[in-house]
């Protein structure tokens, strides 16, 4: 693996964090608001 | 269609495998000792389930009473149920994934490694939790996996574990599934664009989005049960306002989504091998990427046929009847496409293909009864009787269970570097195929009788057909030893494997040596 692949994969390494962290906010965002829903709709 | 690469480059073919069992696979990182490992916790609880599986028949083999009493033998289908959906199938197809996305889409392993090992690692506590149930005041849980309230609220100690366990196994899944997603979104080789990915990619990538969508749902929905429970809650108690019924919409609307978690990732399984087998690309492939979205868009508003008999308005029992129906069109689309594919192809017929096969045929029967169970008045007589038994084992032991297996064989000889026992493995299948159905179809006989579901006895009526099932589940639980059996042969040696293993075999993994070696595509293949 020459330094311009590391360079390359460390850059979508850093976009896939991105990804995750956006993916897991939605995960978490339906449990809250499921829940909150649910109790507001009463 | 996937596309093919150019040269590996042999420096990039790491085996620097960690020394050490602490190392190796309990803080592990790679992508292959991470697919193994889930692969390994689903036979387990493949056979802990099916011992389940076993005491329900036993005690169904003839009216009466035999071997456990009416609450017990609740719990063992309620515990079979968690066992095999969360314990088996599910880790199954991540451990699948584990293996092979990063190696078809060219990426170097998962692209979140240690929140991977953290997702599986959860799993043997969250499982180890739920059966230690049977050993607490008041049993296991028996109110049947859908956890309906009132009724749940009787569970003894277990209570908590259950819904405790429950959070974990979704927990583990929702990581499993943003790991999917970041992998194949951000991870794929140059030139490996979405239409190019294999299928089991594809199908894979739709249904981490439903995992993504559902599983906090059903989160959601247990967390609910635990504050009506211990905090004063009355989500689902008419008494302080709130309404039971409310909890099955909830869980169904996570329910019938996770339907299709248990089957697009077989539906990719078996999109791989008929290629393979029948040595023709896959025909429709652009099809099959949309009957899949299809299929993934659907399962969202359907979630009602489950509850028909609860009582709806008739233009909701509508609504669910003909979008139900509407289902069988995205996956008319993909049986067409398999038979399309084999189709003048020259067809050989080793055990994956054998299984693939089979899963096609059988899921179709599956898919044929669900179509029945759609149409409201005649659910009106089928609901909760064995026919829905019959029904949804027809999808998920001949079909999930079965395109699983086919997986297994089919890149079995790529993860261990050697080629299985092909008698044994045929000999699997049609012992297989023949109790499987001995077990299962007779119940369609049974429910269309009247059998209800979930009983320990039964009216004499019922006593043959109960028998046949019976027998036949016998049979085809220790014919999955041959599958042990044929697996640990594998891993321990035999005649060595090619790197395409199969004539037909096209894809990024089919250009690596068998066994993969421990570290793949440092350096991303180039894709054409």
């Amino acid at each position: 693996m020459t330094a311009d692949d590391d360079r390359r994969l460390q850059a979508r390494r850093t976009a896939a964090r991105r990804t995750a962290l956006i993916v897991a906010a939605i995960a978490v965002a339906f449990y809250f608001g499921f829940i909150l829903m649910n109790h507001f709709a009463r | 269609m996937s596309s093919t690469a150019t040269a590996i480059h042999d420096h990039d073919l790491h085996d620097d495998k960690p020394v050490g069992f602490w190392r190796r696979w309990v803080i592990t990182t790679n992508h292959k000792d991470i697919g193994t490992l889930y692969l390994i916790f689903a036979l387990v609880m493949f056979f802990v389930g099916g011992a389940f599986a076993m005491v329900v028949r036993a005690e169904l083999f003839q009216p009466g009473l035999q071997f456990v009493d009416p609450q017990l033998f609740n719990s063992f289908t309620t515990m079979h149920a968690l066992v095999m959906i969360f314990g088996a199938v599910m880790p199954a197809f991540v451990g699948l994934a584990n293996w092979m996305v990063p190696m078809m889409v060219g990426a170097p392993d998962m692209a979140l490694p240690r929140m991977n090992n953290w997702s599986f690692w959860i799993l043997p506590f969250a499982f180890m939790m739920l059966l230690s149930t049977f050993f607490m005041d008041g049993g296991a849980p028996a109110g049947g996996w859908t956890m309906y309230p009132p009724l749940i609220f009787q569970t003894g100690d277990a209570f908590p574990f259950l819904i405790f366990s429950v959070h974990l196994m979704g927990l583990s899944s929702i990581m499993g599934a943003i790991n999917i997603i970041a992998t194949i979104m951000n991870l794929r080789a140059p030139g490996m664009t979405l239409l190019k990915m294999p299928l089991f990619a594809w199908t894979w990538l739709i249904t981490a989005y439903l995992l993504i969508a559902v599983m906090p749902v059903l989160a959601g929905a247990v967390t609910m049960l635990l504050t009506d429970n211990y905090f004063g809650t009355t989500f689902f108690d008419a008494a302080g306002g709130g309404d039971p019924v409310l909890f099955q919409h909830i869980f169904w609307f996570f329910g019938h989504p996770e339907v299709y978690i248990l089957i697009l990732p077989a539906f990719g399984i078996v999109s791989q091998i008929i290629p393979t087998f029948a040595r023709k690309r896959l025909f429709g492939y652009e099809a099959m990427v949309y009957a899949t979205a299809s299929i993934g868009f659907l399962s969202f508003i359907v979630w009602a046929h489950h509850m028909f008999t609860v009582g709806m308005p008739l233009a909701g029992q509508l609504f669910f009847m003909f979008v139900t129906m509407l289902i069988a069109v995205p996956t008319g689309v993909k049986v067409f496409n398999w038979v399309a594919t084999m189709w003048r192809g020259a067809m050989t017929f080793e055990t994956p293909m054998l299984f693939a096969l089979a899963f096609v045929i059988q899921f179709t029967i599956g898919g044929f009864s669900g179509l029945m169970l759609a149409i409201v008045p005649a659910d009106f007589q089928y609901h909760d009787s064995y026919f829905v038994v019959a029904h949804f084992h027809y999808v998920l032991m001949p079909g999930a269970i079965f395109a699983i297996i086919a997986g297994v064989y089919y890149w079995l000889p790529k993860w261990t570097g050697y080629m299985y026992n092909e008698f044994w493995g045929k000999t699997h299948f049609w012992l297989s195929t023949i109790f499987v159905n001995i077990t299962f179809f007779p119940q369609h006989f049974l429910g269309l009788a009247g059998m209800p579901r979930r009983i320990p006895d039964y009216a004499l009526q019922f006593a043959d057909f109960n028998m046949m099932s019976s027998i036949g589940a016998f049979g085809f639980g220790a014919t999955q030893l041959i599958f042990l059996g044929v697996v640990i042969a594998c891993v321990r040696g035999g005649e060595r494997a090619t790197a395409r293993v199969w004539e037909g075999a096209e894809g990024l993994e089919w250009t690596l040596p068998s066994p993969a070696p421990y570290h793949t595509f440092s350096t991303p293949p180039e894709v054409r």
